[in-house]
């Protein structure tokens, strides 16, 4: 199964997604008001509208745009094993979930506004939510089921199994930085100082502080490996720390991960396992003694894993 | 990077830390810079007290190698040659390597000042 046919398994049902959404509002233009209702309340009243134009494009570029998003990350080659679980196929799942519960909300908004003759008299009851609901849950067991599961790539050596003498102590430690954070936060912040100049302070002040937030405790983080086991202190402020007990790893290893195997930068929980994710790269995997692994990326991981190893666990 | 310790061994425990460092930057896993694990971190892993990992600091600082400040912590000097490092790591080896033969300080200063005079 090559990259280009994963990366279109899992784009392609973005575009089909749009389709008929995009098709009706193009076929019945001239049955819809001139400014269609795009957003409802639950009890189905329209509360905004935007042009038709507008409509048909942001419908087309929402479909483009998560297709190049969903394939760009399908299309990832075999990366190291992060989750008990089977993350290409649970990928697949979400990306057909999320292609159904967008596509069908696209579609029952666009065919409310069909013979209305302006958005005021446009409803869209709360139930079509639920069946957007039911056909993105279909939609993911489809896509579940169609997307082939990934052998991993095969599991890298640890590294040399470092020797620990019996009255040694050793520590292993090392930083790791995310640029990714960086300048989320950085936007964050200069987005909350434009908002507070905008729109009054008490907005803007939020947006800073979410924005410190993320830089505070996102931007680092420090890995150390000992007897005590792996300890992962989060941020500037070395807390709050993830740790694995010694006597809870079962096996070690290294090897190449990406942030598209967990949905994400920062710390993630994925199935079958979690990890603080700051970068694509080397990264640190230990697996539990419940099955599940835990995954923090970081330079040299090698020599973290080596450690753990000499320290008497045993090699995966 | 790496700290390895042996309290069995002779040598007392803030200089194997220091040496540590000193090796890390020769070789150039520690590289200018770089941050050094807070006292107190590197003090609960190594199962040591935070004062010899302070002293151990200390003595890196007093060879020019890490800038101690307050807040900041322990960093590598900035536009440090890993010479250096190297160097002092081979200083430390000499002194010890004198006292092992009973060699008094003069005489070892002599020795390296007559070497140094004559190449």
């Amino acid at each position: 199964m090559g990259r280009t046919t994963r990366a279109l398994l899992a784009g392609v049902p973005h575009l089909l997604a749009v389709t008929p959404a995009l098709v009706t509002a193009l076929v019945a233009a001239d049955r819809m008001p001139a400014e269609p209702a795009s957003r409802f309340t639950f009890d189905g009243t329209a509360v905004s509208t935007m042009s038709h134009a507008a409509m048909v494009v942001s419908i087309a570029v929402l479909g483009v745009a998560l297709a190049l998003v969903f394939g760009a990350m399908g299309g990832r080659s075999a990366a190291a094993r992060v989750s008990s679980f089977d993350t290409a196929r649970f990928f697949g799942a979400v990306s057909w979930t999320t292609a159904g519960f967008l596509g069908s909300v696209l579609y029952v908004t666009t065919v409310a506004n069909v013979g209305a003759a302006s958005a005021a008299e446009v409803t869209l009851p709360a139930d079509r939510l639920l069946i957007a609901a039911g056909i993105a849950v279909v939609a993911g067991a489809l896509g579940y089921l169609v997307t082939p599961s990934q052998p991993p790539a095969p599991e890298e050596p640890p590294g040399t199994p470092v020797a620990v003498g019996a009255t040694e102590r050793v520590s292993w430690s090392r930083r790791v930085e995310s640029r990714m954070s960086l300048a989320l936060g950085a936007i964050v912040v200069v987005g909350g100082i434009v908002l507070g100049w905008l729109a009054g302070w008490l907005p803007g002040a939020l947006l800073i502080v979410v924005g410190l937030a993320v830089l505070l405790l996102g931007s680092s983080a420090l890995v150390t490996v000992d007897r005590r086991g792996l300890v992962v202190s989060l941020g500037a402020l070395g807390w709050p720390r993830l740790r694995v007990p010694a006597d809870d790893i079962v096996s070690v290893t290294a090897g190449d991960v990406s942030p598209a195997q967990f949905g994400g930068w920062g710390y993630r929980i994925v199935p079958g396992g979690s990890g603080v994710v700051m970068r694509s790269g080397p990264a640190l995997i230990v697996t539990r003694r419940s099955g599940r692994r835990f995954t923090v990326t970081v330079d040299d991981a090698g020599t973290a894993a080596g450690l753990l190893t000499g320290l008497g666990h045993e090699v995966s | 990077m790496l700290f390895r310790i042996d309290p069995a061994r002779p040598v007392p425990l803030a200089d194997q830390i220091a040496a540590n460092v000193r090796r890390g930057i020769a070789d150039g896993t520690v590289v200018p810079g770089e941050r050094l694990p807070p006292a107190r971190e590197l003090a609960a892993s190594l199962d040591v007290s935070i004062h010899t990992v302070l002293a151990g600091y200390q003595q890196l600082r007093d060879e020019d190698l890490i800038e101690l400040r307050r807040g900041r912590g322990a960093t590598v000097r900035e536009g440090l040659r890993p010479d250096r490092a190297a160097l002092l790591g081979l200083v430390h080896d000499l002194v010890a390597a004198a006292r092992r033969i009973d060699l008094d300080d003069e005489e070892l200063v002599d020795l390296v000042r007559s070497t140094a005079s004559g190449t």
